[in-house]
């Protein structure tokens, strides 16, 4: 049985989650390394278009995180986001792969712990639902395997 | 000149009631008030589609009652008839002997059967009546001459609870301008309401007959689930009516009713009264006796 | 401007079975600002139907491009070198644009990917309302700038009807009555009298289907080669 580490994108704001999980790393917290960073001014740049194109590409689940409600440096920026995460999730679950792949965190600056936690709360999810779809049926394709789906992923 | 006609005419404090036809061609229970009705009310009003939930077609109905021996008032909504239909209709009606015409915009489709019909509302109530008056003098809509024209007593609603009332008493005010023989009301609750529209009508010559409604927990319902067209049945009444089974209620209404058409009566108030009692149309004999008419 | 929604990604799905070369195809105009049919939905649109695809085995290519307007021909021309190579043409285009890109393209199967609800504006970022339903003889003037014809779903000249309550309509409870705000326009600008006068019925056979409009100074240029 293959074994496949999640592979999460995580797209963060650099006033709050960004710092946070910058802290954590200077706090020497441990957490999986399967989180990709994509450091954004603010979570109101992310676009839902970006959010397909992440699915597309193969990522197994999608992080968004930004300043808590009320902090945002941007003043409305997350709370935009919020709006297009959620949109976002029903066009996931339109496609069949599914909205709980994404999840949109308000994460403050001071808070590593809570990056910590969220992001195994993300690896966790992922090792229960299974990889992402397409991902798996790539990698099968690749390695010439008939595997049955739903392989397991190792922590 | 129609029966009806005649009695408004007479100064009389008329009765009217209201009757739904059948939804179906079983005509038994419709035929059964109509003998109950007919000898306790000096006309009988047969809605069209109320609600905009099927029914067998007023003319139709009207006619079939008349046949009983009833007075019918034919209603017609511009919800489902354009204005040749309308006419046309108006026509028929006339040759069958209906004379005793009401003419609505008509309820829109959100109470009914029928979400996904076509809302017609060719012409609104106001320019139904005026088209009416014009067939009367001998002229359709595209200006031609008639093969003999039409008569009839022609009435339009109002509703004396509508909150702001003022767009309500233009609109009356039109209506009566246009030519009504007769305005009936949406159901009165609330008598404060009826006075102070009156006082938008006092230089009129125009016959008002009040509306009143003896409900049930049936309607309770309708209510709650946002289903029930026309004046919504007050707090106090919802309050009162919850506490009771639907016998009580019903009798709890009556006597509300009976109240009513007494004050309306002794304080000159309206004309006369219109009673609907959904599916307990053998109710109304007894009531009429309550207040004393 | 005209105001469109996207169709459920199932219809489009359904109506795309068994091609096997889609080009989605967008409009810059009135369905970009109603965020269902510019360059992003094309953008958002292909990469549904990819994954979706690629999740159920289906091999299909998919192409996005989008013009500035799908109700000019100048513009549905740059689509000549590409159409070609597909199969199919999905347009994001209101019901306008839709047909012309299949006057253009005869040859080629074009399937909506939009439903085009009302002519409306935009109230605000993400909020249309309608506000016309093109009577061709306005009442505007009569009315105090509240149209009896879209703001009324009875479409009343001579309103308001019995089922007010409270202000508000019987059709849409959250909706205030357009009878009621006609009398407060009117009566906020002395004009009251405008209500009071009977408007005459509509003439429907303005609207008879479907329109066409020649410009007066352009009548000889078109009609001498009829």
């Amino acid at each position: 049985m293959p074994e496949m580490e999640p592979k999460i994108i995580a797209m963060v704001c650099t006033y709050c989650t960004y710092t946070a999980a910058d802290m954590a790393g200077s706090m020497r917290l441990q957490y999986p390394a399967n989180v990709r960073i994509v450091k954004l001014p603010c979570t109101g740049k992310v676009d839902t278009i970006h959010i397909l194109k992440a699915m597309q590409a193969g990522a197994d689940a999608i992080l968004v995180g930004g300043c808590e409600v009320g902090d945002c440096h941007f003043l409305e920026g997350n709370l935009r986001a919020r709006e297009r995460v959620e949109h976002a999730q029903t066009l996931l679950d339109e496609t069949g792969i599914g909205g709980e792949r994404l999840e949109m965190y308000y994460i403050g600056a001071s808070d590593a712990p809570l990056w910590v936690r969220r992001v195994n709360e993300m690896v966790e999810r992922i090792k229960k639902i299974g990889p992402n779809p397409l991902r798996l049926a790539r990698i099968q394709r690749k390695k010439g395997q008939t595997e049955a789906p739903g392989a397991q992923i190792s922590g | 000149m129609s029966n009806f006609k005649q009695a408004l005419e007479s100064g009389t404090f008329v009765v009217t009631a209201e009757l739904e036809p059948p939804k179906g061609v079983n005509t038994e229970r419709f035929l059964r008030m109509v003998d109950t009705l007919k000898d306790h009310a000096h006309a009988i009003n047969i809605p069209d589609n109320r609600s905009a939930r099927l029914a067998m077609s007023s003319v139709a109905a009207s006619s079939l009652a008349k046949q009983r021996g009833a007075e019918p008032i034919c209603t017609f909504t511009c919800r489902d008839r354009n204005r040749l239909a309308l006419s046309s209709d108006l026509l028929g009606a006339c040759a069958l002997g209906l004379t005793n015409i009401l003419l609505v915009s008509g309820d829109y489709f959100t109470f009914g059967d029928m979400r996904q019909a076509k809302p017609v509302f060719d012409l609104d109530s106001v320019q139904a009546m005026q088209m009416a008056r014009d067939l009367e003098k001998g002229a359709d809509m595209g200006g031609n001459q008639l093969d003999g024209p039409p008569a009839f007593c022609l009435g339009g609603v109002a509703n004396p609870s509508a909150e702001p009332i003022q767009p309500q008493a233009i609109k009356f005010l039109k209506k009566i301008r246009t030519g009504v023989d007769f305005i009936q009301t949406l159901d009165i609750y609330d008598l404060e309401k009826l006075k102070a529209f009156r006082e938008y009508t006092a230089q009129e010559n125009i016959k008002i007959i009040a509306g009143v409604r003896i409900v049930g927990k049936h309607e309770l319902e309708l209510q709650e689930a946002g289903k029930l067209a026309g004046v919504p049945i007050p707090r106090n009444w919802v309050q009162e009516m919850s506490a009771l089974d639907d016998e009580q209620a019903v009798a709890w209404s009556k006597q509300q009713v009976v109240g009513l058409i007494k004050a309306i009566k002794s304080g000159g108030l309206a004309a006369g009264i219109h009673l609907t009692a959904d599916g307990r149309e053998d109710l109304i004999p007894g009531l009429l006796k309550e207040a004393g008419l | 401007m005209i105001i469109a929604q996207r169709k459920p990604l199932q219809e489009i799905q359904q109506s795309l079975e068994g091609y096997s070369k889609a080009l989605i195809v967008g409009c810059g105009t009135c369905v970009a600002v109603c965020l269902a049919g510019g360059e992003k939905e094309v953008g958002i649109l292909a990469a549904q139907l990819a994954i979706a695809n690629e999740l159920a085995g289906k091999n299909m290519e998919i192409g996005e491009y989008t013009i500035e307007r799908q109700c000019d021909r100048e513009f549905l021309d740059e689509l000549r070198g590409m159409a070609g190579a597909y199969d199919v043409l999905v347009s994001l285009a209101c019901g306008v644009g839709i047909q012309f890109l299949a006057d253009q393209y005869p040859d080629k199967v074009v399937l909506p990917g939009v439903d085009t609800t009302f002519i409306g504006a935009n109230e605000e970022a993400g909020y249309w309302t309608e506000r016309c339903r093109m009577c061709g003889q306005c009442y505007l003037g009569l009315t105090g700038g509240v149209c009896p014809v879209t703001i009324c779903p009875k479409g009343l000249l001579n309103g308001p009807c019995s089922g007010t309550r409270d202000g508000m309509c019987e059709v849409d409870p959250e909706k205030r009555c357009a009878w009621t705000q006609i009398y407060e326009r009117l009566d906020a600008t002395g004009r009251l009298d405008l209500m009071r006068d009977t408007t005459p019925p509509r003439d429907y056979s303005l609207t008879t289907t479907p329109a066409r409009q020649i410009h007066k100074a352009y009548k000889r240029r078109y009609t001498a080669n009829e």
